[in-house]
């Protein structure tokens, strides 16, 4: 189901991008799709991004997060994120 | 509004009388100007607007109305995204449309792409205002730090930045830094006295900059987002399109950004004077 509504999301990407977006966007889109995992919003439960995370000369890089977050320690190992912009908050 | 004389009166707001001056942020040739001129003249008679150019100094001196001004601050004309400035824009503003008009409380900044769709937007705005009790407003107007917005990650190791805002803050973390979009940015007189009489630092970027120091200087920031849906077609990319923006009016928008087809705007004046509007304080939608 959050890959429905990830494509829906993609839609509205590419206008933003303009018609001729590019092939590796689009590429790196349906990598993300495939091989991705979606993170929720820990306020309103939506999917916020779809993300790959790698372990990377000693960062940990998320791959695929293209939308502004707060981010805090859930538990001793596992973070959680908010949106940060209200109106991309879906709260009930 | 004027009144036949010219003189400026107030809208009365909730009992009390308010005033403001929409002071309209552009670049582009006389003709496109004069569009939208025309536009917020015809949507939104009587609304006492202040031209702010900041493009080609033989584009301004064509635009006809004499509430202009013209910006020669090169970090207006930056690159997008890098280091725009509204300071010098906001301190000619206080000059020239604000110091010696008493009545004028409120200035909202709107840039040329923001398009008005209904007549009452003054008062919606200026509700909000009251409403929130907040001294600057802007969209998704919040506390950037420790995020991973661009421009915060740009400027939060920047010595001479932080420096800044340690020596101007009253605020007991001088390193916080807010953010918001460019455009639809409210703030109270007292805010425009306050940016446009201090010293400055640059280089900055306006949408970090202005709520930022405006925060430290001890003033309440606010996110026109917590409270209405008023910004909901208030966004930073796709623009509209005349379609869209045409559906949007019809539902009762009041804005759409970013709308560039000005060469459309009769279409939506046409289609904002046929409309019947409505009430403001039941259109807004409040967020718990």
């Amino acid at each position: 189901m959050w890959r429905l509504q990830r494509a829906a999301d993609l839609r509205d990407k590419r206008r933003a991008l303009g018609e001729a977006a590019p092939l590796l966007w689009w590429l790196k889109q349906v990598l993300l799709l495939v091989f991705g995992r979606p993170v929720r919003c820990a306020t309103c439960g939506w999917v916020a991004f779809v993300c790959v995370p790698v372990v990377r000369r000693g960062r940990l890089v998320v791959y695929g997060i293209c939308t502004e977050c707060i981010v805090e320690w859930d538990s001793t190992n596992a973070l959680r994120f908010r949106h940060v912009d209200l109106d991309r908050c879906r709260r009930p | 509004m004027r009144c036949a004389s010219g003189t400026l009166i107030s809208i009365a707001v909730g009992g009390l009388n308010v005033a403001l001056l929409t002071a309209l942020i552009t670049h582009l040739p006389a003709e496109a100007v004069e569009a939208n001129l025309r536009h917020l003249e015809r949507v939104a008679p009587g609304a006492r607007v202040l031209v702010c150019h900041g493009g080609r100094r033989e584009d301004f001196e064509q635009i006809t109305t004499p509430d202009k001004l013209f910006v020669e601050d090169p970090d207006l004309r930056a690159p997008p995204i890098t280091i725009q400035s509204y300071n010098e824009i906001l301190r000619r503003i206080w000059e020239q449309g604000v110091r010696d008009e008493p009545a004028i409380e409120a200035v909202y900044l709107l840039e040329y792409d923001q398009v008005v769709l209904r007549s009452d937007y003054e008062r919606i705005v200026l509700n909000i205002l009251t409403l929130t009790g907040a001294d600057f407003l802007g969209k998704n107007c919040v506390d950037r730090t420790r995020t991973n917005w661009v421009h915060y990650l740009r400027f939060r190791h920047d010595p001479g930045l932080l420096d800044f805002l340690a020596k101007i803050s009253v605020r007991d973390d001088p390193e916080l830094m807010f953010g918001c979009l460019g455009t639809g940015l409210l703030m109270r007189r007292a805010v425009v006295s306050a940016l446009a009489t201090m010293e400055h630092y640059r280089p900055s970027y306006n949408e970090l900059y202005l709520p930022t120091v405006v925060h430290h200087l001890g003033f309440r920031v606010d996110d026109v987002s917590r409270v209405t849906d008023l910004y909901a077609h208030v966004r930073w990319i796709p623009p509209y399109r005349l379609e869209e923006a045409l559906r949007l009016q019809a539902a009762g928008a009041v804005f759409v950004h970013p709308f560039k087809d000005w060469r459309a705007l009769p279409v939506l004046e046409a289609a904002a004077l046929a409309s019947t509007g409505g009430g403001l304080n039941d259109d807004l939608v409040q967020r718990s």
